[in-house]
């Protein structure tokens, strides 16, 4: 008897076309990918940065243990000793296109200094540009204690890079 | 024997064994830090201290010898607790920072630290702060970082026997350091930074370049003295970061020199040559290895047919591996068919006794070289012959040398003098009574007398001969100069005599001559000739970098040094050791260069080291069935016939004696390309002693003339204290230097201002 | 400082090493007689300075790295010149309760000099000794072999004066 009811008044159909019709007046969950960045949380691993001293030294002391614990092999350190015997680094280079953002290199550095960043937009034309060196690795840090990363940076590279 | 029980495991050892080497024998491993097995016991650090059954009190195991019945337990829950404590108390001023300290990964103290698991230090942390110490131009010194085990001051004092550093002060302000905190100047073996177990004594060659565990490892056979010392190359990619010893291994006991630790960055040097070049017509042309080897072809076909197999000649260096040099000697007997097989060695003196008899000898009598400079290795077996075995030393030398220490007896004076000395030494040996007598007696009358001479030298070697002749069980170390020195004589390159050659290019008699490694300019029997190889058909040199005489070459092509080849070398003691391909280069080994130009002639000889092993087993009776890794040759005979007595007498007229000095870390002709030894020793300094340095008013690091007959020379001088009155010194290969030393090894000359 | 000015001086100057030969010689095939002859030539010489070390070395047979570690080892031997008159201030516990931190005070300001230092005219050395076995009379010093007791700070220093103004 039931049965015939709701196949006489299609009460399933309009019970579906109810939840499409509430789920009109709601936000919408997903993003606008590329128009819209997604929100990245604080435990975010991104692309990698390396905290300089305030005269703008470098952190890193190229121990080598970052090397040695990736597991993708993505780093490449050189070392050679400084006119005054100091330790000296003389390449630094992380493979962006190897690393798997483990997050190991951020936690066996003894110094502080390479750390997980925010940002994770690597687009780039062609594969030479997914080698960056201790340059761009500081460079980094700047923008990441600007904030830079979190917020505007990434929305308005984003944008412009789809526009382009 | 008595019985120990280590850890439950019983094992029987001779008394007074130390428990830690019984233990070793029972198969427990007990940590340690401050102990060596080549030194004395010392039990500074007290990490190996062990509980013995039925005594209150912990032994320290590398200082207590075993008893009968002993039981020791060598892990317990008291001693991790008191090894911990030891560790936590020597990290309360070690500085942290094992990431810039270049030994992090191979340290002991971070072993141990691990091992006995201190997370955290108790103690209030003090790290001194020192300056590091870089007077020593290859061995950085950080004090903060010392842990005062002693190895440095005790292997330089019981092994090497400089005693350049020590314990200062006392207490906790103990340093290791130097008199009155002095520049710390020493032979720079490195062996104190090969014991160092903390990064308080660094390689400055290898500092801060590399980290040990991302080094790749091959034992091999040092290329530069004839000592032979196994060691380790310890290479990234096709770079080589160090040459380091095997702890412990081969006939040098894990020893080195100056020149094998720190001399090896000729290998990666970027003045080495990576093409070929052909002269033709005053103009050089780059060209490939495959053109090359046409070239020279083509030329020695020529010659042979216009001038007869007799105007080529080949020339090898004792730089070569015992496979090249055969191989060459292949190419030159059977394919070009000539027999002018030429180098510097001869066959007149072989090698007799081994570094081993050396050390173990019971009267070491040194004649006329200054082995600590030579041969490193062979010095240190005599030091320690004279120092743990007591044996009686006599040294003769014109002037003081390391051995003064350790020698009974070292006679000195002019070279006229030392040489009249070791004239009546020998026949006092000879039963002549003189002034010698006593000491000829404790030669006569010992059981493993042993004589180092120098055998380039040929009135030292009429002396060693007879010594050997009238003293029958005397055994002889002829120091022979080079890595291969001996096998390249075994592989039939010593028959002629070297001077049979200069003769041979000054009457134009060669037409095209094959240098195989071989600097003609810096070998004092050939450099004045060897402007005339210049004009050759043929001048074909191999050579990994732009030499003297490859850059008179109309066919140069570079080739390999010993760490990118596989082969073997012969030490002086006549050992046959084996070598290991450690890097590439990308240049051909001499082997190669050889097999190509027997292929361009119609002839196969296979470049491959193992394969050309078989042929010289067939081929040389010496060396049938030899172990090709540490077997001995034995040799027919030590001297090859009585040698002629020559005049040993001062040539020329002058105030002055002119010798060839003792080496300074490096003769100048191949070692000179290593911009390390370089800076230290650039260029060919006179020595002078104090004395006349102050009549005639010379200071330190002035340009002075030598002059004597027939030769002149403008030198830096360098003061020294060991060199004896009315004498001067200079190296021997250097070029410039090798047109003195032609006129003979021992010279008159005047010093003009 | 003081010893600086000395040690400039003794550069330019010839040094006289006969009584340090002789006194090697004398002990020359003695084992263990390193200690005896520093002795002896800080005794002829004053204090072991690096030239006669280097000759000690030499006539020894042995390096003067070494023979450094056994005179910095032990506190008989002094690598400086030492002044005529050493004044050693007790600081032992009865003395120091009594005040002698203050009389090594009068002696850095009547002389300039610190503990183990030397007055620039090489007259007086300051050392501080642990208990020189008259806590009676503490706060105590001695001057070469004469004891000063129950010190008042002006009579140090009266003391002191009276030093400095003998000849010398």
């Amino acid at each position: 008897m039931k049965n015939v009811f709701e196949t006489i008044f299609f009460t399933e159909i309009l019970q579906g076309l109810g939840i499409t019709l509430s789920h009109m007046f709601k936000k919408p969950v997903t993003y606008r990918y590329p128009f819209e960045a997604t929100p990245i949380q604080d435990r975010f691993r991104g692309i990698q940065y390396i905290k300089t001293h305030a005269d703008g030294r470098t952190k890193c002391v190229g121990c080598y243990l970052c090397q040695k614990v990736c597991p993708s092999e993505c780093i490449h350190i050189e070392t050679d000793c400084g006119p005054n015997g100091e330790r000296l680094i003389r390449k630094y280079e992380l493979d962006l296109s190897r690393c798997i953002y483990c997050g190991y290199c951020e936690e066996v550095c003894p110094v502080d200094a390479i750390h997980m960043g925010w940002e994770w937009n690597t687009v780039a034309s062609d594969r030479s540009g997914y080698v960056i060196n201790m340059k761009t690795l500081s460079m980094n840090y700047k923008d990441n204690l600007e904030g830079n990363w979190k917020n505007k940076h990434l929305k308005k590279k984003l944008v412009e890079g789809v526009q382009q | 024997m008595v019985t120990v029980k280590i850890d439950g495991k019983e094992v029987q050892v001779a008394p007074n064994t130390l428990i830690l080497d019984a233990a070793k024998e029972a198969g427990v491993t007990i940590p340690t830090l401050c102990h060596d097995s080549r030194l004395n016991p010392f039990g500074a650090c007290r990490v190996c201290l062990v509980e013995q059954v039925n005594n209150p009190k912990l032994q320290a195991a590398c200082t207590t010898p075993v008893t009968d019945k002993m039981e020791i337990i060598t892990r317990s829950e008291k001693l991790s607790r008191v090894r911990k404590t030891a560790i936590e108390l020597l990290l309360i001023n070690h500085p942290l920072d094992c990431p810039v300290c270049d030994k992090g990964g191979e340290c002991t103290l971070q072993d141990l630290t691990y091992e006995v698991g201190v997370t955290k230090v108790r103690f209030d942390a003090k790290p001194n702060d020192t300056p590091v110490d870089h007077t020593n131009p290859f061995i950085e010194r950080d004090i903060d970082r010392c842990v005062l085990c002693g190895r440095c001051v005790r292997i330089c004092d019981e092994v090497v026997n400089i005693q350049a550093i020590s314990f200062l002060n006392r207490g906790t302000d103990t340093i290791i350091g130097t008199s009155f905190e002095q520049p710390w100047n020493c032979e720079y073996c490195g062996q104190c930074i090969s014991v160092c177990p903390v990064g308080s004594l660094n390689n400055r060659i290898y500092l801060f370049k590399n980290r040990p565990w991302n080094l790749e490892r091959v034992k091999s056979v040092c290329g530069l003295c004839s000592c032979g010392c196994t060691v380790d190359i310890d290479y990234e990619g096709n770079e080589v970061f160090r040459m380091k010893e095997s702890p412990a291994e081969g006939i040098n006991h894990g020893y080195m020199c100056a020149k094998g630790r720190f001399g090896f960055e000729f290998i990666n040097s970027i003045k080495r040559q990576s093409e070929a070049v052909v002269k033709a017509g005053g103009e050089s042309k780059k060209v490939s290895f495959n053109e090359a080897v046409e070239v020279a072809v083509e030329k020695l076909r020529k010659v042979k047919d216009t001038a007869g197999a007799d105007a080529i000649a080949v020339v090898v260096s004792p730089r070569l591996t015992n496979e090249e040099a055969f191989l060459a000697g292949k190419l030159a007997k059977d394919v070009l068919g000539t027999s002018n097989l030429f180098s510097t060695e001869s066959e007149e003196v072989y090698p007799e006794a081994t570094l081993e008899e050396v050390e173990n000898s019971d009267c070491v009598t040194v004649l006329n070289i200054d082995v600590t400079e030579s041969n490193p290795i062979l010095g240190l077996a005599v030091r320690h012959a004279a120092r743990m075995g007591s044996a009686p030393l006599a040294v003769f030398y014109p002037g003081y040398t390391a051995l003064k220490r350790v020698a009974k007896k070292f006679v000195t004076g002019n070279p006229d003098e030392v040489r009249a000395s070791m004239e009546s030494y020998a026949a006092a040996v000879a039963g002549a009574s003189n002034e010698y007598s006593e000491w000829a007696a404790k030669l006569t009358k010992a059981e493993r007398p042993v004589v180092v001479f120098d055998p380039y030298n040929k009135a030292d070697v009429k002396i060693a001969q007879d010594i050997k002749k009238a003293c029958a069980k005397v055994k002889v170390v002829p120091a022979k100069s080079k890595n291969n020195s001996v096998g390249i004589v075994d592989m039939g390159f010593g028959a002629k005599c070297a001077t049979e050659f200069a003769k041979g290019l000054e009457s134009g008699k060669f037409k095209a001559v094959v240098v195989l490694g071989e600097n003609l300019s810096a070998r004092s029997v050939w450099t004045k000739s060897a402007s005339k190889a210049a004009g050759l058909e043929l001048l074909l040199v191999t050579d990994p970098f732009m030499s003297e005489t490859a850059a008179m070459s109309n066919v140069y092509i570079p080739v390999a040094t010993f760490a990118e080849k596989s082969g073997s070398f012969t030490n002086l003691e006549g050992r046959v050791q084996s070598i290991e391909k450690a890097v590439d280069k990308g240049v051909n080994t001499d082997a190669c260069v050889v097999s190509a130009i027997a292929k361009g002639l119609g002839a196969q000889l296979p470049a491959d080291a193992n394969a050309v092993r078989g042929m010289i087993e067939k081929e040389v009776p010496l060396y049938s069935g030899i172990n090709w890794d540490g077997g001995v040759v034995s040799y027919p005979y030590v001297f090859a016939g009585e040698v002629a007595a020559t005049d040993g007498k001062a040539k020329g007229k002058g105030r002055f004696f002119l010798y060839p000095a003792s080496l300074r870390l490096h003769s100048g002709s191949f070692t000179r390309w290593s911009p390390d030894l370089a800076k230290v020793y650039g260029e060919p300094m006179l020595e002078i002693g104090v004395e006349d340095a102050k009549e005639l008013g010379i200071k330190s690091k002035d340009r002075v003339k030598v002059k004597g007959e027939g030769f002149e020379g403008e030198f830096l001088v360098e003061i020294e204290k060991k060199v004896s009155k009315g004498c001067i010194a200079l190296p021997e290969d250097f070029v410039a230097t090798a047109g003195i030393f032609c006129n003979g090894k021992s010279l008159r000359a005047d010093i003009v201002k | 400082m003081a010893t600086e000015v000395k040690e400039t001086e003794s550069a330019g100057k010839e040094i006289d090493f006969t009584a340090c030969d002789e006194i090697c010689e004398k002990y020359k095939d003695w084992k263990g007689a390193t200690i005896p002859v520093l002795q002896q030539v800080q005794d002829a010489y004053g204090y072991l300075f690096s030239e006669i070390v280097e000759r000690i070395a030499d006539n020894l047979n042995m390096s003067a790295h070494q023979i450094y570690g056994v005179i910095t080892f032990y506190a008989q031997f002094y690598t400086q010149p030492r002044g005529k008159y050493i004044i050693r201030v007790c600081r032992g516990t009865a003395c120091h309760v009594q005040g002698s931190g203050r009389i090594s005070e009068i002696v850095n300001e009547e002389f300039g000099i610190r503990n183990g230092e030397t007055s620039a005219d090489l007259k007086f050395t300051l050392e501080e000794v642990s208990c020189i076995g008259a806590c009676g009379m503490a706060p105590v010093i001695m001057i070469n072999n004469k004891t000063y007791g129950n010190l008042k700070p002006e009579d140090a220093r009266k003391i002191f004066r009276e030093y400095a103004q003998l000849q010398g």
